[in-house]
């Protein structure tokens, strides 16, 4: 309930504001672009309209600059520049008249283009410049004065009666003013009062406040020192984890180098092997019968022999940024780490070195999460890089045939279980054939 | 547990790299083992690592990996593929590419890449997506993100320590010569408006005729120099030139001068992720008048005076309205100000975080 009482007084200015927008757009329509220099000005002139006949009368009653910036605009049609304003101030200022500067504008090599009409002007303005012609002209101006002395003198009473009034009005708004100054002064004597009453209500609660602040601080203090063992203890453990890390790092350092060593013997002892490669082709053409086109496979640690002979058929192996084939270390974090469901085929052609780690369950459990439903599984008991690996660091062969790995499969969930033409070593492939996953 | 922070490029001043680094702070202090990934970085202190190497570091069922996208990065995307645990993909949004046709051929085709990945991304099924603003969140939901995954966290920024920064004396000295300044800050870019911008000031500066000052804070970038050319043109075509100042690549201290100085921040942005800026001059007390576009009433709200139309006699008019109103000048700085403390300072900006990443925690 309260936004919409919060919210009217902003929609009200903001409808003040489109009025506001209106109005200076309009004013703009009708006003030339101004240059920079005239943006400073201060008070713009209000504009005159643009009607072609002006009554000077109505001209010579402003003053000042507000006079020279409505003849302007006048006779001109357009704003006074800044230099011409100050030209026509000096000559107002030196006592020459309005209707000089007036009939000047209008007589200029640009009054004279616009025309503009200003009954009563020329007249007037001949007899000001007749008045100029040495002798002539103070003989005119003395007959001009004398013809007017009467006009003159009826001015000089009005202007009697103005000053007059305009002095008893100024002494009126003195009068005004200094009432008001003694108002102020006795609202400031009052103020002041006001604020030593405030000053020493403040000085007695600050000693008020003393204690308290002694109680805060002192709290304070032992949330520091809580605050500094804490953070010791953060840095200590810190300190641990770099260590714990840097050790890891050395292990797993030593043990890749210990692998690289493994994997190049076992990539010797397999190039001796011709009939290898055989069975290798043999088994890339038959994955490659069951995939759909651009399937893409994860291998593990069957040998990078393999993983040639995928690549050589346009088979994408993940990841993709591997070199070499998966080594032993590396299994498990693969297999933790490789997303449900994200590959279409999986081959572990050398299976018998993995259970080491992994229980046959688990590990086709673990082989199904990241295989696409309807995936395939190819799994074999050739001797790889994994099985030499392990017989080089003195452990043996895990027994196993083709009749168990079936049922393990079988009991997994894998379908269509087919062996594939052997060539003496024992290779399944398996469809996973669980529902998609919700 | 481990924390893996990955962004592409990682620089302390720009709006990203201090949300990423906020983010790690946070992380770091919690007790959460923590590293930032990216191909390069700029300006910062702190240590980071190739984005090559985050999955030998975390990705894990236990791990936290937030990704900060920005622009088309497919590695990225590869990356977050391959890992598990708790992945967040914080999105700050990418500019439409039309806003770059004719003006930066490079500019639109990484726009184009940029947003073609966002439905890439959708499709990984992270465990949680972050807009910097619904604005950024709804695009993500219209790119086919699961909405229950979804989450606006405004971005972390160095408010705090632009306050806390010392302004630069000298140009505050030389801004505060009694003319109305202006302020405009972002990166000169075609997206963020400034031709309307000049509009709107060259209508004040010919309706009110005051001394009047255009500051434009923001990098200038010379592969968009057409559009830096095209904003030259509308200021020389005003005869705005004396009335300019352009500050690229402002420091803590001159930024904090610009604020401090001027009279009001007017932005004209045609498209904004969240509008850093916003809450940069609600906490600096400068008021606002903004172009109701993209994510910037959202950021707004009702601390400034935001119009849905870009005629530029509206912004002059109210700019006007403010010098005048003291009134309403007090009410919306106050609103800004208790916007900012309520909203988006790093306190609340903070707890928000830690709220989103309690099921990981």
């Amino acid at each position: 309930m309260n936004k919409p009482q919060a919210e009217n007084p902003l929609q009200r200015i903001k409808d003040a504001i489109r009025v506001d927008a209106d109005a200076i757009r309009q004013r703009a329509a009708a006003t030339p672009a101004a240059a920079p220099e005239r943006v400073l000005v201060a008070n713009p002139a209000p504009h005159a309209s643009t009607r072609h006949d002006v009554a000077i009368n109505e001209l010579c009653g402003f003053h000042s600059v507000d006079f020279i910036e409505r003849a302007f605009i006048a006779v001109l049609g357009r704003p006074a520049d800044e230099n011409s304003v100050q030209v026509h101030l000096a000559q107002l200022n030196a006592g020459r008249s309005k209707l000089e500067i007036l009939g000047d504008l209008r007589w200029s090599p640009e009054g004279r283009a616009r025309a503009v009409k200003m009954p009563g002007l020329y007249l007037r303005y001949l007899l000001i410049k007749l008045g100029r012609i040495p002798v002539i002209g103070r003989l005119v101006e003395s007959a001009v004065a004398l013809a007017s002395v009467a006009a003159i003198a009826r001015h000089q009473r009005a202007a009697d009666s103005f000053h007059f009034a305009r002095v008893e009005a100024v002494d009126g708004q003195v009068r005004d003013l200094l009432s008001r100054i003694e108002t102020l002064a006795e609202a400031n004597a009052q103020l002041r009062r006001e604020k030593d009453a405030l000053s020493a209500e403040l000085r007695e609660t600050r000693q008020r406040l003393d204690p308290m602040q002694a109680a805060i601080d002192a709290t304070s203090a032992v949330v520091d020192d809580s605050r500094q063992r804490v953070l010791s203890l953060n840095h200590w453990l810190a300190s641990l984890r770099h260590h714990l890390a840097a050790l890891e790092l050395s292990e797993a350092a030593h043990g890749r180098a210990v692998d690289a060593t493994h994997a190049d013997i076992a990539r010797r002892m397999l190039d001796q092997d011709a009939a290898r490669g055989e069975r290798l082709d043999a088994w890339a053409d038959a994955l490659i019968r069951l995939l759909p086109a651009q399937a893409g496979i994860l291998d593990l640690g069957s040998g990078n022999d393999w993983i040639g002979k995928l690549r050589a058929r346009n088979i994408s192996v993940t990841p993709d940024l591997a070199r070499s084939t998966v080594s032993h270390a590396e299994i498990a974090d693969v297999l933790t780490r490789t997303a449900t469901d994200s590959v279409s085929a999986l081959s572990v052609l050398d299976v018998a070195p993995l259970l080491r780690q992994f229980p046959m369950a688990a590990l086709l459990d673990a082989l199904k999460r990241i295989l696409h439903p309807q995936g395939w599984l190819m799994i074999g008991l050739e001797q790889g890089p994994l099985s030499l690996a392990d017989q080089l660091q003195g452990r043996s062969d895990v027994p196993l045939n083709a009749e168990l790995l079936t049922m393990a499969l079988r009991t997994a969930g894998f379908a269509d279980i087919q062996t594939l033409a052997s060539l003496g070593v024992t290779c399944l492939v398996a469809r996973h054939a669980d529902p998609p996953r919700k | 547990m481990k924390a893996a922070i990955l962004i592409p490029v990682l620089t302390s001043k720009d709006a990203v790299g201090a949300d990423a680094i906020a983010m790690a702070a946070i992380l770091d202090g919690l007790g959460i083992q923590m590293r930032l990934f990216c191909d390069s970085s700029e300006g910062v202190t702190c240590r980071t690592w190739p984005a090559d190497r985050l999955l030998d570091f975390a990705g894990g069922p236990s791990d936290l990996v937030i990704y900060h996208y920005s622009t088309g990065w497919p590695k990225a995307l590869e990356i977050l593929r391959r890992c598990r645990g708790f992945r967040v993909l914080k999105y700050h949004n990418i500019t439409p590419p039309e806003f770059f046709r004719h003006i930066s051929p490079d500019y639109e085709s990484g726009c184009i890449r940029g947003r073609k990945e966002i439905a890439v991304a959708a499709a990984l099924g992270c465990e949680l997506y972050l807009g910097d603003s619904a604005f950024n969140s709804r695009e993500l939901v219209e790119n086919g993100v699961d909405p229950a995954r979804t989450g606006t966290l405004a971005p972390f920024h160095r408010i705090d320590e632009i306050v806390r920064a010392e302004a630069d004396i000298e140009l505050l000295n030389a801004l505060t010569d009694g003319s109305r300044n202006f302020l405009m800050v972002g990166r000169v870019a075609p997206n963020k408006g400034h031709l309307d911008l000049i509009e709107a000031f060259s209508a004040y500066v010919r309706a009110y005729r005051e001394p009047a000052r255009l500051i434009m804070v923001g990098k200038i970038d010379p592969r968009l120099d057409r559009y830096t050319d095209a904003i030259r043109e509308r200021i020389a075509a005003h005869q705005l030139e004396r009335h300019v100042s352009w500050i690229n690549g402002a420091s803590e201290a001159q930024l904090k001068a610009a604020y401090l100085a001027s009279h009001v921040f007017m932005i004209l942005s045609d498209h904004e992720g969240f509008c850093v800026p916003l809450i940069e001059s609600m906490a600096l007390s400068t008021p606002i008048i903004a172009h109701a576009s993209s994510a910037v009433p959202e950021t707004l709200g009702d601390a400034g005076i935001a119009w849905e139309e870009k005629d530029p006699w509206l912004y002059a008019a109210s700019a006007a309205r403010l010098f005048a109103d003291d009134d309403l000048r007090n009410d919306l700085l106050e609103r800004g100000r208790r916007r900012y403390r309520d909203e988006y300072s790093v306190d609340v900006l903070r707890q928000r975080f830690i709220d989103f990443l309690a099921p990981v925690l």
